[in-house]
């Protein structure tokens, strides 16, 4: 565990990315979702991880990584600015003629 | 050499070359030994590629062993490079390395395998070799 | 433009079946992660912040309208509908499925293109002069070259695991628009005093943590020994270049550190031994093989006046505009290369959709002899329009939202993908690129303001070229928030210069209202006809200091 973890007892979840389409997934504790909101939050980092890791089967997820989080009322929020991009997709709408919404509801959330 | 050959353990007579040495620093000594044995530390580092090629370009017809990090994946481009010998210390895919040998037969650059070199399967070829032309 | 013959064919249908077989044995787990990242790294298969991105060559900039419905298709069916044109003249997708990939390679490899050395630390994409063959200025065409050179590093055994990536870039101009001089080797075509053919070689230039200036290693190379030399300075580099340290790893850092006279001495003695071999170097029968391919095409000589054109010009005050900032000099008469911008006003700099590049193709067809080019400032071109086409295609980039009259103005700006899709940024780009471009949307301001090269980079990795940008912003991380440095003075072309910052950063509220001030500070101090540029050079840093900050 690291000890800014220690010291600020900051709240994380493991995000990772699916094998076969990349897609950001979240550790619900027994699975992985791609809904950060059903994620395990906890304030042990290492423990987090070690659980994440052996749910882990045949690698079909890749690059666990900790993420720091803080919670509002009942919703998980990156602190970061690059993993909150990440949980909500890009920031930008592309303005080309595909119609895209830019609300990226099938990535993550 | 069309085949690489496939070693378990390191033959006793092999000098051990340092992948770190400066270009062109070479004991022509070592052109005498059976065998020289590359280093890839990691199979991330290609230094022995290069070491391997001016090894067989001063004339050193003995063995050239591939040693440390090898892959069955670049099985070809050991070869390609001069280098006769892959020396795994532990399994390997055998089937993707035969895959690798066999798949290419021709490359754009000379090579010590027996493979053909492009530009000059191009100049053998008595007809035009692309289909097309003018301005795309 | 150079066609396939059978052998190109057969490498390439034989490099798409391995990476299948690679992919597979992944997705069943006979390979570990650690074992793949490598091998799909080598074909520009990345792991980026949302989903993987796949990088697909366009070797030196040019392809054709089947190709572009090519790349339309893989955007509809694969991926959302939209791709991005790179500075590396090359075109990436964000959002594909692992799985997808060997399928989206076959496709690729059906139009004699790929995603090969895309990536990873080997021979990257040749880039060249987005107008090369029909450029005015040019010496000759560095197209052939850059095709000798394609072929040469493709798949080179020795050299796909250098000690960091490496970039080529190859001009036939005087004038520079290759930023060859910011290269790990950078070629100019010229000739000597005989009236010879060969190259000028600069190596070591780069940007990233370290930007150089390239160093001149050999005045004068002659055009029959191009591979010989470029294998002895890659043989050098591999054996010597450092491998501690990632940040240091680039040529150029070779280069500094053993001077370039001693490093001159040793890619010398290796060339003479190359030279001695004499299997490097295209024989001049297999050269010429390749030449064949870049034959100008047969040009209308119509020398009458173009009518139509003239009144356009005359009475469509927009038609002018995009006519005075998008047009270039073509070496035939009554012929342009026009640039179409990738840059519409609040857009993202070099995406566009697939209706887009499926009309694009149309008008390619219609106007450009089928032919298209990419640029590395991240816009495409056509190269063959007739002066009397120009209102007819004007008229129609216009109803597919592709005539942005703002080539080389202040909302041509180059912008990496940053935060919102890389996995290395530290800030955003894009919304600051687009940010910059609606509070300079007036064509007529930014006709005032002219000639001024905006370039954003996310993080130190400079992909946007932020170091030679007139205008440079480098997104840095500030304890998980973003912030922007400000450079000003760079250059890319043959007066080649590095950005200074100008102090301390600016949070993201702030960045574009200090690219105003700069902007009008500019105005107001300018002299005559005088740039961004020549102004900078003229009063230094200190005036937009004094504006900036106090």
């Amino acid at each position: 565990m690291t000890k800014a973890a220690n010291i600020n007892n900051a709240l994380r979840v493991i995000a990772a990315n699916n094998l076969s389409d990349g897609v950001v997934v979240y550790f619900t504790g027994t699975k992985w979702s791609k809904n950060l909101q059903f994620a395990l939050v906890s304030a042990d980092e290492a423990e987090l991880l070690s659980a994440a890791q052996n749910s882990v089967s045949g690698e079909n997820i890749i690059g666990l990584e900790p993420v720091t989080v803080e919670i509002q009322g009942k919703t998980i929020t990156p602190t970061a600015m690059r993993e909150k991009i990440r949980a909500l997709g890009p920031t930008i709408n592309f303005s080309g003629s595909d119609n895209r919404t830019g609300t990226y509801s099938n990535v993550s959330i | 050499m069309t085949e690489l050959k496939i070693i378990e353990n390191l033959p006793t007579e092999g000098v051990y070359l340092e992948n770190t040495l400066e270009p062109g620093s070479l004991d022509s000594e070592i052109l005498n030994a059976k065998a020289i044995i590359l280093d890839f530390p990691t199979f991330m580092d290609g230094r022995a590629f290069s070491q391997a090629r001016q090894l067989r370009r001063l004339g050193f017809k003995g063995e050239l062993i591939a040693s440390g990090d090898i892959r069955a994946d670049q099985g070809r481009q050991y070869g390609q490079v001069g280098i006769s010998t892959l020396h795994f210390k532990e399994g390997f895919d055998r089937q993707t390395l035969q895959n690798n040998l066999k798949m290419y037969s021709q490359s754009y650059q000379h090579s010590f395998l027996s493979e053909k070199v492009i530009y000059k399967k191009r100049l053998q070829d008595n007809q035009p070799h692309f289909s097309g032309g003018g301005p795309f | 433009m150079y066609q396939y013959d059978a052998y190109d064919h057969k490498i390439l249908e034989q490099r798409t079946a391995e990476f299948r077989d690679q992919v597979t044995r992944r997705i069943n787990g006979k390979l570990s992660e650690e074992e793949f990242r490598p091998l799909r790294l080598m074909n520009g298969v990345y792991l980026q912040l949302h989903a993987y991105m796949i990088r697909v060559a366009i070797p030196y900039g040019t392809f054709n309208s089947g190709q572009l419905r090519k790349f339309a298709h893989i955007a509809r069916k694969y991926d959302r509908g939209y791709g991005h044109f790179t500075t590396r003249q090359n075109i990436q997708y964000n959002w594909p499925k692992l799985i997808d990939i060997p399928d989206i390679l076959d496709e690729l490899a059906s139009v004699e293109m790929h995603a090969i050395q895309t990536s990873g630390n080997c021979i990257r994409n040749i880039t060249t002069d987005q107008f090369a063959g029909v450029a005015k200025d040019e010496v000759a065409d560095p197209r052939p070259y850059a095709e000798i050179i394609r072929q040469w590093s493709t798949f080179h055994p020795e050299f796909a695991y250098l000690p960091r990536k490496f970039k080529i870039a190859i001009t036939g101009a005087k004038h520079d628009r290759a930023a060859i001089k910011f290269h790990d080797i950078g070629l100019e075509v010229l000739r000597n005093e005989t009236g010879e053919l060969g190259f000028k070689v600069i190596v070591g230039g780069g940007l990233g943590r370290t930007p150089v200036i390239g160093s001149v290693i050999k005045e004068y190379l002659p055009e029959k020994h191009l591979l010989s030399y470029l294998e002895a300075i890659l043989r050098i580099y591999n054996l010597s270049g450092r491998r501690d340290n990632k940040y240091k790893a680039r040529v150029k850092i070779l280069v500094k550190e053993s001077g370039i006279e001693s490093f001159r001495v040793k890619v010398e003695k290796e060339w003479r031994q190359i030279m001695e071999e004499g299997h490097t170097d295209l024989p001049a029968a297999a050269q010429k093989l390749i030449f064949n391919h870049f034959k100008p095409p047969s040009y209308e000589h119509n020398v009458l006046p173009a009518l139509d054109f003239e009144r356009f010009y005359k009475y469509q005050a927009e038609f002018k505009r995009w006519i005075d900032s998008n047009l270039h000099d073509h070496k035939v008469e009554n012929y342009a290369a026009v640039t179409i911008s990738l840059k519409p006003i609040g857009g993202i700099p070099g995406d566009i959709s697939s209706e887009q590049m499926e009309d694009l193709a149309d008008l390619a067809d219609i106007y450009s002899l089928g032919e298209i080019r990419s640029t590395h400032e991240q816009n495409l071109v056509f190269p063959y329009v007739h002066k009397n086409d120009l209102p007819a295609l004007w008229l129609e980039l216009k109803s597919i939202d592709l005539a942005t009259p703002n080539h080389g103005l202040v909302s041509d700006i180059i912008a990496c993908p940053g935060m919102d899709y890389c996995s290395l940024a530290n800030a955003r780009s894009i919304p600051i690129a687009q940010e910059i471009s609606n509070k300079f949307s007036d064509p007529k301001l930014a006709a005032q303001i002219g000639e001024l090269k905006i370039k954003i980079s996310g993080c130190i990795n400079a992909c946007a070229h932020h170091h030679v940008g007139h205008i440079g912003v480098l997104g840095v991380d500030k304890k998980g928030t973003e912030s922007y440095q400000l450079l000003l003075g760079g250059n890319a072309d043959e007066n080649a210069a590095i950005g200074k910052i100008t102090g301390p950063g600016f949070n993201g509220d702030q960045i574009v209202g200090a690219i105003e001030t700069v902007i009008r500070t500019y105005q107001e101090i300018k002299e005559g006809n005088e740039r961004f540029i020549d102004t900078y050079q003229r009063v230094g840093m200190e005036p937009f200091k004094d504006a900036l900050y106090d």
